[in-house]
């Protein structure tokens, strides 16, 4: 049964003028438990999302090199979502190395962005680049509107990310559940999952491990 | 940006182009936008790319700027190199890369410092270890000096920062701890932990 700290006072700070595009800091919980192996492995992440000096800074401080993949600006730039399928298929096999295995992918809140089929292409790639012991990090909404395009996440430390919307408009979260993730990504099992205050819901995943 | 630990925690106003930068790019060769060149770029001074280039630039011991209007399908060696323009090729600095706001590039990045702007583009991989920074030198030219061995604080000394032109630049993050033994949450964690797995196996 799950356990709830109710002690905890949700962090949560806007950082500069209120509105629809201002950044703000929320916690992480599943972000420690994802650097620890990283670090002992010797540190090759991959990141999904835009580039960011703050995260390039933190994974370089802990001895990790980083692979930046940024398929946000392949997907929701001038992309259209009837050719999005086909934009994913071309950005995984050009954007990221085949020869290279990864000991932490950083999904963000692509998930919530990706319908069904696009899920099972990105699973289908990513479990290539997996070793035993990757890690992928994602979030899911759990609330019932997203902003219409992926945030950018910007690590602060281990325990907080700062996310900046990608859009002000908004859309309906798809909202999906666990089940439905694991049937989307076969070759995936869910290591830990968090459920953290300000709607979002973090996952780990790892490759499912041989029957 | 920050050369030094201490510089982390304290805020400042933007980092503009330096006086000392401004006359380095009076003085440095200018590739104007109307030059196409496909070909192997070498010299000893100091350049600014305006134009179209397809090949090799290398300028180990110089600044290399590509500007706004540079189009470079090339991998980069230069002591700093400055993108401001687009490039499709692998960058190697021994003090550091900057991509500018409207810079975009697209291949890997050796450096021991790497700076990139808000609004800037980049996919690929950043390796900041000191030890990688190193160019490796043409077949034919004599290598002047043995490299040297990377410092063993050299990991730490590393540092990337987001600059905003509109404001402050953003202290890079200080050397993190470990991750908290006991992190309270407002989460429900819905699986137990399990040990830290062996470590992989990895081709």
């Amino acid at each position: 049964m799950a356990e709830k700290d109710s002690t905890f006072e949700a962090a949560t700070r806007t950082v500069g003028s209120a509105g629809d595009l201002s950044s703000r800091e929320h916690p992480s919980l599943a972000l420690a438990h994802a650097i620890v192996p990283v670090r002992a492995n010797g540190g090759f992440v991959l990141d999904l999302g835009p580039a960011s000096g703050a995260n390039i800074s933190f994974f370089a401080e802990r001895g990790c090199k980083l692979f930046i993949a940024d398929l946000n600006s392949s997907l929701f730039g001038s992309t259209d979502s009837a050719n999005r399928a086909e934009a994913l298929e071309l950005a995984l096999v050009r954007d990221i190395p085949a020869t290279e295995t990864f000991d932490l992918i950083l999904l963000w809140d692509l998930l919530d962005y990706l319908d069904d089929r696009e899920i099972r292409i990105l699973a289908s790639r990513l479990q290539a680049v997996c070793h035993a012991a990757t890690l992928l990090y994602g979030m899911v909404s759990i609330r019932k509107e997203i902003p219409d395009r992926p945030s950018r996440f910007e690590i602060c430390d281990v325990g907080s990310i700062r996310y900046s919307p990608g859009s002000p408009l908004r859309r309906p979260a798809p909202l999906h559940k666990e089940p439905e993730l694991v049937k989307l990504m076969p070759d995936f099992e869910v290591e830990s999952t968090y459920l953290l205050r300000h709607g979002k819901q973090e996952y780990l995943f790892r490759r499912r491990r041989a029957a | 940006m920050w050369k030094k630990n201490e510089e982390a925690s304290q805020p400042g106003p933007p980092v503009p182009t330096s006086a000392a930068r401004l006359q380095a790019l009076e003085k440095a060769s200018v590739i104007g936008p109307s030059i196409r060149i496909k070909g192997n770029l070498t010299g000893k001074e100091d350049l600014v790319i305006q134009g179209q280039l397809q090949g090799e630039v290398r300028l180990q011991a110089n600044n290399v700027t590509v500007g706004k209007e540079g189009r470079i399908r090339a991998d980069i060696y230069g002591r700093t190199v400055h993108i401001e323009g687009e490039v499709k090729g692998h960058l190697f600095a021994e003090q550091e890369v900057i991509i500018r706001a409207s810079g975009k590039v697209q291949g890997n990045i050796v450096s021991p410092r790497v700076v990139l702007e808000k609004g800037s583009n980049f996919k690929g991989s950043i390796d900041m270890e000191p030890a990688a920074a190193k160019a490796p030198e043409a077949s034919k030219e004599a290598p002047k000096e043995k490299p040297k061995e990377a410092p063993k604080q050299a990991k730490n000394s590393a540092r990337a920062t987001v600059i905003d032109p509109a404001g402050a630049p953003q202290p890079a993050h200080p050397i993190g701890s470990d991750p908290p033994a006991n992190t309270k949450g407002d989460a429900q964690k819905s699986a137990a932990s399990v040990p830290a797995p062996a470590p992989g196996n990895r081709p």
